[in-house]
């Protein structure tokens, strides 16, 4: 075994022995190769930089080659690996040849990169790939920034320049012939305004933040451009919307703005730093509004037609034709045209329902066109801010008291009009009356309900002046025919020779006239308002018996009582009575103030002349007729035989024979009887 | 306002009455004439005098043999003097004429038994002047005693009184729409009085007395008639009218299209509008709604604001528009109101059943109006 191993370490020793002979004679290869390695290592440099310079040499054919396929990237990438050692080697004389040949090319490039900026039908890559470049061509980015945006502009300008043409088009029809331009209807034109415009602000703005990512600033650029652009498109929206007046398009306009509002607010997400959302609810907003206005605009016109429409009814001659000789006025009265006749046969309570009928319809109409606006469907009507400003400022002031308020001023304006036919005052009197009192409350409610709209409004104001003006008109109905009776009565009397008068055989025409005209006023108010409370009479079975009695011992008295005594003792009795009452709008009230306003004239006139004894006893035929006649119109009896006491007490005192001698009163009951 | 009210005082005439006017010669009393109108009993004139010292009035009753008064005019130099016009009665017939009367110097100051009255003599009859129509009333030329306007039926009549009796300088006609009677006239007291209008139905009609032609015209567009009109004293071109509507219309003549203003508070007929000749911002109403009305219309005045007592710097106003006072005397229609010609703020108005009421303007607008401090 030791023998094994001594042998062993023994080959071993040998083992190592021709190995460090090996590293000896590998290390003498090696030193005998080295030169070599050196000189083939310099002759590859060598051969790269000769490479080199064949490309820094053919680099301006390449240029040119490239230019020539409109390679610019392929171009530039060269460029720009050339450029350095360029620049580097630029004190050589050919290398600065070299330099100058290829910048020339690069400025032709840039040119003609420009050019292509300049070009509004280049392609999207093509642009971006120019903005690139000339981005790597050391161009400053602002100015990149600003030819980008331009570029885009005249793109934006040209469909605004198409939604334009629309507008002006829907502006002014008749030049449809004229253009090859078709007038599109709202909703194609939201889709025209969609499809066009909203693309390619979309595309701009993804190209541009690819370009100018890392330009500081260029949000805030691209948002201003985006701002100005935008404006001016929501603008022609606007108006082109707004021009959407008529009733059966509103349907349309409705899924137009819905559609708009969507697209806008779709297509402009993903814009960081934009909000879209406010600029278009405005828009929504404002065509709304414009539906609005022009909605109460329509209701305005349909109620002055209604208005005219009623005032004509009310001004034509009647078919039915007015009593000819009894209605005719003797040669006493004058010749006055006979106010009432023309307005007769007129079914006034039928009107004012029919009137009423209108407000309610027009009104609901409206609201129900408006209603579709709020339609849950649509994006924009759950918005808040479309919401409380629709039923606050829009349906409520635009529509329901803006509606109100016509009416009003519209029925307020016939107070100061002197040609309005009277029974028109008293149906608008009326028609105010039923508005404040029912008509504005209820359309209220219903507006409420229609709309959902849990705040109710505050009608005092409105429904006060609505009172107001129902009033007013009752007045001037009051003013207006009592006037006209009062002219018919003063002309009657003035006209006249009341020295000369012959035995009065029967009651003067006008007297009848004035009768009929009193049943026509009351006819007419009695359609419209009701009857009033009248003063209990004090003995119903007297009136029955013989309603003239009373009034008989009155008149025959004063021939034997010492005048003023009498009109003492006459006062004693009699309350005065006041012209100022106000006129209630009751039948009773307005016909007790026309009465009294005519018979105080009639006395006026009385007082102004000298009687005969026939003139006067004429005045007791007429006086006792009205008697008999006007005392069933009024409050109170006793107003009426007041008056027509005062007026025979007048005559009396105007009479020219003193003690007067007065008519017998079975004779005159028998004068006024045979009528 | 009505607490601080001087009572007004109260007096009845036998008869009707519906003409007073103020002695406008007499400027140291608070004097006016009043005429009865009855057709049965004699008639008589009242010269009513106010004694401010006692509050008592003072009459001097006068028979007036001529017939019924329907209007007076006094003279306005001559307190003696007077133009009327009288309804004259005889068995069958009845005619309305015009007369110049004279009042004769009182022979007893306390006469005023019936059978011991003086009466007023016919001066000066215009019988030939009014001719077939029917006078309506005369008016002495404030300025000129001598010259009066006398209006019968629609003819208007210029005319100067010399010893030999009275002379037409001219006459003219006014009619609208055939409307035969002249209401009423007055004369416009600037421009040394040539200026005389007319009231025919709802026109104002304005005549230059120097030549006779007209001047101006104005009309009610209601078309309601204009029973009464009165010139603003100290504002050129401003004037009133009240009428059938009840309405008092304040008109700037050189624009008569549309009035400055209309008032309309009485409820019948307004007879009688006057301004106030001293303060013009007050105009008194009275009508057949048995109601007399003091106006304000300081805005419409010659003098609508003046100097803050409290700042230099600020104008006032003396006071607001509208009704200062409603006065409910009167059971009967009202057809003359009359300032008094002599005190500012005293004022009569007669109604038909003979009440004569001396009324005065609330103290509290007096002062305002001359601006003392109470």
């Amino acid at each position: 075994m030791r023998v094994d191993f001594k042998s062993m370490e023994e080959e071993m020793d040998q083992l190592a022995e021709s190995m460090s002979s090996i590293t000896r004679f590998s290390n003498q290869i090696s030193e005998k190769l080295r030169s070599r390695r050196q000189e083939v290592a310099s002759l590859s440099a060598t051969h790269s930089t000769l490479q080199k310079l064949e490309c820094v040499l053919e680099l301006p054919d390449r240029l040119k080659e490239s230019v020539q396929e409109e390679e610019y990237t392929k171009a530039i990438h060269h460029w720009n690996k050339a450029n350095a050692s360029l620049k580097y080697y630029r004190d050589m004389p050919s290398f600065a040849g070299i330099q100058e040949d290829c910048e020339e090319i690069i400025c032709l490039i840039q040119h003609k990169l420009e050019q292509r900026l300049q070009d509004p039908d280049v392609s999207a890559e093509q642009l971006s790939e120019s903005v690139r470049l000339l981005q790597e061509l050391g161009n400053p980015a602002d100015n990149l920034i600003q030819t980008f945006l331009a570029h885009e502009a005249v793109k934006l300008d040209k469909s605004l320049e198409v939604l334009r043409a629309q507008v002006h088009l829907c502006q002014d029809p008749t030049k449809v012939n004229a253009d090859s331009v078709v007038l599109m209807d709202s909703l194609e034109f939201i889709d025209e305004a969609c499809n066009g415009f909203v693309p390619i602000l979309a595309d701009t703005a993804t190209l541009f933040y690819q370009l100018f990512a890392d330009h500081q600033g260029g949000e805030v650029i691209l948002n201003d451009w985006i701002t100005e652009h935008l404006e001016e498109y929501l603008n022609i929206v606007k108006t082109r919307l707004s021009l959407d007046k008529e009733e059966r398009e509103s349907v349309i306009l409705v899924r137009a703005l819905d559609r708009f509002y969507k697209k806008l607010s779709a297509a402009t997400r993903n814009l960081p730093g934009l909000d879209t959302c406010q600029a278009s609810l405005n828009v929504v907003l404002a065509v709304t509004e414009a539906c609005v206005d022009a909605t109460a605009a329509n209701m305005e016109a349909e109620l002055r037609e209604n208005v005219l429409a009623a005032r004509q009814a009310i001004a034509a001659p009647r078919t039915r034709m007015p009593p000819p000789a009894e209605g005719a006025v003797n040669s006493g009265g004058g010749a006055v045209a006979p106010p009432g006749a023309a307005t007769s046969g007129i079914n006034l309570i039928e009107m004012v329902n029919s009137l009423q009928d209108q407000i309610v319809d027009s009104l609901k109409t409206a609201l129900g066109r408006l209603k579709m606006f709020t339609d849950p469907e649509l994006t924009f009507s759950v918005k808040s801010g479309f919401r409380s400003r629709f039923s606050r400022d829009l349906i409520w002031n635009s529509i329901f008291f803006k509606q109100f308020w016509f009416i009003r001023d519209t029925c307020h304006k016939f107070t100061g009009d002197v040609t309005v036919p009277p029974a028109l005052l008293l149906l608008l009197s009326r028609t105010c009356l039923d508005l404040h009192v029912s008509t504005i409350p209820f359309l209220a409610t219903y507006t409420q309900d229609e709309f959902g709209l849990s705040e109710s409004p505050n009608l005092s104001k409105i429904c006060t002046s609505m009172a107001s003006t129902s009033q007013l008109l009752l007045e001037r109905y009051v003013q207006v025919e009592s006037g006209d009776l009062s002219v018919l009565l003063g002309k009657s009397v003035e006209a006249r020779d009341w020295l000369s008068s012959v035995e009065p055989r029967s009651v003067r025409a006008v007297m009848k006239r004035i009768v009929e005209d009193v049943n026509l006023i009351d006819s007419q108010v009695g359609q419209l308002y009701e009857e009033g409370n009248k003063k209990p009479r004090s003995g119903e079975s007297t009136r029955r018996l013989g309603g003239a009695s009373r009034a008989r011992s009155v008149f025959s008295n004063y021939g034997n009582l010492d005048s003023s005594l009498a009109t003492n003792i006459q006062k004693l009795f009699s309350e005065r009575i006041d012209f100022f009452t106000p006129v209630k709008p009751t039948k009773v009230s307005v016909l007790t103030l026309i009465i009294k306003l005519g018979l105080k004239t009639l006395l006026e006139c009385v007082r102004l002349k000298t009687f005969s004894k026939y003139g006067l006893q004429q005045i007791q035929v007429d006086c006792h007729y009205l008697q008999l006649h006007l005392w069933k119109f009024v409050q109170d009896e006793d107003v009426v035989h007041h008056l027509l006491d005062e007026i025979m007490y007048s005559a009396v005192l105007r009479s020219l024979h003193q003690p007067p001698v007065l008519m017998e009163a079975s004779v005159v009951e028998v004068i006024c009887d045979k009528v | 306002m009505g607490e601080e009210t001087e009572p007004s005082l109260i007096y009845g005439l036998e008869l009707q009455g519906r003409s007073l006017a103020p002695i406008t010669a007499d400027t140291e009393n608070i004097s006016f004439m009043v005429g009865t109108q009855s057709l049965k009993s004699d008639n008589f004139v009242y010269i009513v005098t106010l004694d401010e010292d006692t509050g008592l009035l003072h009459k001097r009753i006068l028979k007036y043999p001529a017939g019924e008064v329907w209007s007076l005019n006094p003279n306005p130099t001559d307190p003696n003097l007077f133009l009327s016009t009288y309804g004259e009665k005889s068995q069958d017939s009845w005619k309305k004429k015009a007369a110049v009367f004279r009042i004769p110097e009182s022979k007893n100051n306390s006469s005023n038994d019936e059978g011991n009255l003086d009466s007023v003599d016919i001066e000066v009859q215009l019988d030939e002047i009014t001719g077939k129509n029917e006078p309506v009333g005369a008016w002495y030329q404030p300025n000129e005693a001598s010259k009066f306007c006398l209006i019968a039926g629609n003819s208007v009549n210029y005319l100067q009184l010399q010893e030999s009796g009275p002379t037409k300088i001219w006459e003219a006609e006014h009619s609208v729409r055939g409307q035969t009677k002249i209401e009423t006239g007055a004369w416009n007291p600037h421009r040394h009085c040539h200026q005389v209008s007319s009231v025919s139905g709802s026109q104002v009609m304005t005549w230059d007395t120097r030549t006779g032609d007209k001047a101006w015209t104005l009309n009610v567009a209601s078309g309601s008639n204009i029973r009464s009109m009165d010139y603003n004293p100290n504002k050129q071109y401003y004037l009133a009218t009240g009428g059938d509507d009840g309405s008092l219309i304040i008109w700037d003549y050189r624009a008569p299209s549309e009035p400055l203003t209309t008032v309309r508070e009485h409820s019948h007929w307004l007879w009688s509008v006057r301004y106030n000749s001293f303060h013009d911002q007050l105009i008194l109403s009275a009508g057949s709604d048995c109601r007399v009305q003091l106006h304000s219309q300081a805005s419409l005045s010659s003098e609508p604001l003046r100097q803050s007592l409290e700042d230099d710097d600020v104008q006032e106003k003396i006071l607001d528009d509208g009704i200062v006072q409603t006065f409910f005397d009167h059971e009967d229609s009202v057809y003359t109101a009359e300032w008094s010609s002599a005190d500012p703020w005293t004022f009569a108005s007669l109604s038909y059943d003979g009440r004569l009421v001396i009324s005065h303007v609330p103290r509290s607008v007096k002062y305002r109006i001359l601006n003392i401090d109470t």
